[in-house]
This record gives structure tokens, sequence and C-alpha cells, in this order.
């Protein structure tokens, strides 16, 4: 009789809330990208979350500023991260996923609240080109860039990486993975979380 | 009556999924405007069939998985609470955990129901508190709870989840977990005659490869009567291009029989991860003094498909080459549909 009346419970709670977006992995699964915030923004102290959903309308605007766009696959429940350090907000972090060629790669990004790229890491890159690409001298090569220079960086064909990576096609190839994930989680971040963005750049650090 | 009952409620919960496929991303509803709220409506139907035995049976199981961080209003996090409150049917089983009365039995299982506070800066110390998974072995890093594909907790431990409170952090050089739990598994029962105290340390070796050290210590209610365990582990990961290769291996004893549990676990995925074909090798082996070493060897080989973020699909067969003195030899094959909206 129990069993029954909490089956009828949960049906009740089921029905009165069954459209949401879903993400084929369980939520215990979901981790925080904790020691990579902390590499990211050493001095901070703590870190908040927000979750927004990224959905297609945002996948539309997307495309309408960017030559590309987020995958389907991508929509959905995503969590932009702020760096804090006595309650002061130091930076964003937003860690988004891009097909590789191997696997999915999982990029960390931090940027300062003019979305201007900080730094960022890998949080699973399986491709042998990820330690280059890790590189201090690459990622120091997308500091403080924004997300226009970036795509004027994917744009023009006379680009020069670093050398190393220039030498090295799959280093290019996941570098210029790497700078497109930058562009699209800028797009995402301005659009889908443009409230909290327009708090902190009232409120700088 | 129970039977019928849940015929009708799955039959209009898969009726909602196929029109929330159309409509999911328009529809808006009153929980999303809960901050930081993730929830999700979990539904599958799993069959089995031994062809030992021709042995076949299935389950369903509907759950509503919850997971909301909380936050101060002018700072970082307070802490996260995960909820997955699940119904699950048995039907026909021919082997099941202890937790279900019989082999057609409904119960409802609250996963993992645990909230995890923020103690200390820097992800150095949170307090986790109520139901939650063991940690020991590979299972801490890859949540296995309602899939087929499983690593060695279940077998090896007896107690793949528990009631406690546990000690956990992250650092840059990895993590720990430190749980002290009753010892009862799924339900929580009175009584403080048995007891877990678990734990495992982490060291990632960079963004694809991780080593894990666990200990294990417990008092456990067995059918026949209390036995005390314990067990050390070690487990590791790596991954390369399309391959990765997980290993687990455990050493202790119950009472005074040892026992040595390995599994070792060959994956491929194609690039988009939609695709992911797996072999498990697994050794439980015991010994009763006086006696050799008994064991059960088996092969797992699986395969999921996941074609978008709502559905997954996957099949595994386990085949027994040997097993304990006197035990049946099973060889499964197993079917799995997840729909989550």
């Amino acid at each position: 009789m129990r069993q029954l009346l909490k089956l009828k419970a949960l049906l009740f709670i089921l029905l009165s809330v069954w459209m949401t977006p879903a993400s084929s992995v369980a939520f215990c699964a979901l981790r925080d990208p904790v020691a990579n915030i902390y590499k990211l923004f050493p001095e901070a102290e703590n870190y908040r979350s927000i979750t927004h959903k990224i959905d297609e309308s945002v996948q539309k605007q997307v495309k309408k500023n960017v030559p590309f766009t987020v995958h389907k696959d991508e929509l959905g429940q995503h969590t932009l991260y702020v760096a804090f350090k006595d309650k002061k907000p130091l930076g964003l972090i937003h860690a988004r996923s891009e097909v590789g060629l191997w696997g999915l790669v999982e990029v960390v990004w931090a940027f300062d609240f003019k979305m201007n790229v900080v730094n960022f890491m890998f949080q699973r890159c399986r491709e042998p080109a990820c330690q280059l690409i890790s590189s201090p001298t690459f990622r120091q090569f997308l500091k403080g860039k924004s997300s226009d220079e970036l795509l004027t960086l994917l744009k023009d064909k006379t680009t020069a990486y670093p050398q190393a990576i220039e030498n090295n096609k799959a280093a290019k190839e996941l570098a210029e993975t790497v700078i497109r994930s930058a562009i699209k989680t800028v797009q995402v971040t301005k659009i889908s979380w443009a409230k909290e963005l327009k708090n902190y750049l009232q409120k700088p650090s | 009556m129970i039977l019928h009952f849940r015929s009708k409620a799955l039959l209009i919960l898969l009726m909602c999924c196929n029109v929330s496929i159309i409509f999911a991303e328009e529809k808006k509803t009153w929980l999303e405007d809960v901050e930081n709220l993730r929830w999700a409506v979990d539904l599958s139907i799993k069959g089995i069939y031994n062809a030992e035995t021709g042995h076949l049976s299935h389950s369903e199981a509907i759950g509503l998985d919850l997971h909301k961080v909380f936050t101060t209003d002018d700072g970082g996090n307070i802490g996260t609470l995960i909820l997955q409150g699940y119904f699950t049917k048995l039907n026909n089983a021919e082997r099941y955990p202890s937790f279900f009365k019989n082999a057609s039995d409904v119960k409802f299982i609250c996963r993992i129901c645990n909230f995890n506070v923020v103690v200390l800066d820097q992800g150095q110390l949170n307090v986790r508190a109520g139901h939650f998974e063991i940690p020991f072995g590979l299972e801490h890093n890859l949540d296995t709870n309602g899939t087929l594909r499983q690593y060695s907790n279940g077998r090896d431990l007896g107690n793949k989840l528990d009631w406690g409170v546990a000690l956990n952090g992250k650092f840059a050089w990895g993590g720990y977990e430190v749980a002290i739990s009753r010892g009862h598994g799924v339900d929580w029962k009175s009584g403080h005659d048995t007891f877990i105290g678990s734990g495992r340390v982490e060291l990632m070796g960079d963004y694809h490869s991780f080593l894990g050290l666990s200990a294990f210590h417990g008092r456990i209610k067995s059918k026949s009567g209390y036995i005390n365990r314990t067990r050390i582990g070690l487990d590791a990961g790596t991954q390369f291009t399309f391959f990765s290769i997980l290993a687990e291996v455990s050493l202790g004893k119950d009472d005074n029989i040892e026992k040595i549990h390995s599994l070792l676990e060959f994956d491929l995925q194609d690039n988009t991860e939609k695709f992911l074909g797996y072999v498990q090798l697994k050794d439980s082996s015991r010994h009763i003094k006086g006696q050799s070493w008994d064991s059960i060897r088996q092969i797992s080989v699986g395969t999921r498909y996941t074609p978008n973020r709502f559905w997954v699909l996957s099949g595994q067969w386990t085949h027994d080459f040997e097993v304990f003195d006197g035990a049946k030899r099973a060889s499964v094959l197993a079917v799995q549909l997840r729909y989550r909206f």
C-alpha cells in the first residue's frame, strides 16, 4: 500500500513537470571542474555556480553572430562559474566540449567580465597534441583576446601559430578546435548569462 | 493491482515522452525558475536472458533525478543536493539483490540522495551526508547506477551504496573521499550492529589518466550472520586515441576467508563518444583455510549507443568461464533502453 502511494506521488510529480531539458548522464555523475577553477584563478577562495538553459534560441543567435553554432547535443542545462576572493568576483569559468579527432575535448575557459580570454585548461583530452596546445606558449598566444580577435585568427589564413604548432598538422587542427570552443563559449555566455554578466560588469572587482 | 497500475503509469509516461521529443525545447516549466536546479525524469526498461537456463526476465525503472546547488546571496556555493528517487519493478528475475523481497518485487530506492556542504575554501574540504556510493575503486569516478556496465563494488564489497557521512576534497594533484556509514546498504534500518569505514585517494596523472588507492573495513550483515570485511584496492585508468584501459584489483578478507578481486576493461569509443564498446575480464577468488583457491572468472562484452541527450541503448553479454565449486554457470544477455527527459 505504501509503495503504491509512493508510486502515485512520484507519478504526480512526473506528470506535473513533464517537460524538461534532459541529459543522458545521471546527475550524480556531474562534476564541477574544481581543481581547474583554482588552477585558472589561483587566488580564488571559492566559486559560485549559475545554471542556465542553452536552448534553440541561443543556438540561432550564436549562428547569427559567428559562422558556426552549438551542436544540438550541447543544448540543455549548463553551468557558468564565478570565482571569488573576499566576496569579490575575479572572473568567469565555463567548461565546454568539442568533438576532436579522437574523442570529445573538454576545455575549461577562464574569462574576465568583458569576456576576454584569461586562460584555459583541458579537463579531458585524449589527443597526442594536447600537451603542445596546453603549453604556456599557446595559452599566452590566446591570453587577452576577445571573441572578434579569435574569429580573425580563425579566418585569417596567414595566422602564424607558435612554431611548434605551425609545424604539426594535428596540433594546428586542435588549436583551431580550441579557438572555436573559445568563440562559442563567449557567444553562449554573453547570450544565456547576459543578466549576470551585466551585474558583474557594473561591479568590477 | 500494482502491476496493472504500473502498466498504465508506464504507458502514460511513455506517451508523454513521445510528445516531449517534439516540444521539449519550447515548453517552460515552473521548475526552471528555481535557481541552479537541474532535474530529469529517467525511464528504463531492461531485458535479461540466461542462455544456460533459458530464463527470461525484465525490469523497469521510473525515477526523478534532481541536482540543486545552493549559494549565498553575495558569494560562492554553500553545497550541492542530489536526490535520485527511483521505483524499480522486477519481473521474474533469476538473480536479484537482497534488498528486493522476491523475484517480482517493486521497490522505491533513493539511489544517490545526499547533501555535500562546502566547509573549507578552494574545495579542500566538503562534508557529504546521506545516501552515497562507497568511495572505493573505479566506481567512485564512473557512476554506473541503473546501467548494465558495472565495476566490482557490488560483487566485492556487498554494499555499493550506504547511508552515512563522508569528508571529501579536490586538489591540483587529485582528490580524496573518506566515509563512515551504517553498513545497511540501500535501506535505512534501525540498529547499530553494522558499520563501514571506507576511503579513496586519487592521483590525477594528467587530463586522461588517474590512479586510485582505496580501503574498506566493515561489519556487515549476511544471510548467515555477520561478516567482518576488509579490503585494500588499487585502480587506474588511462585514455589514448579511441582507446581506454581501466583496471582495479582488491585484496582482503571476509572473516578468515582470503579474497582477491580484479577487473580489466578495454574501451573503444568514436570521436563523438556516442558509441562505446567494451570488454571486461573479471576474476573473484577466495581461499578458505585448508582448501585450495576457488574462483569465478567472467567476461563481459558490451556496447552503449547514445544517439542524443535523451536516449541511451545498451547491450551486454556476460559469460562465466569458471564458477565456484557447486555453483551454476551463467551466460547472460542483457539489453536496456533508457530515456531521460
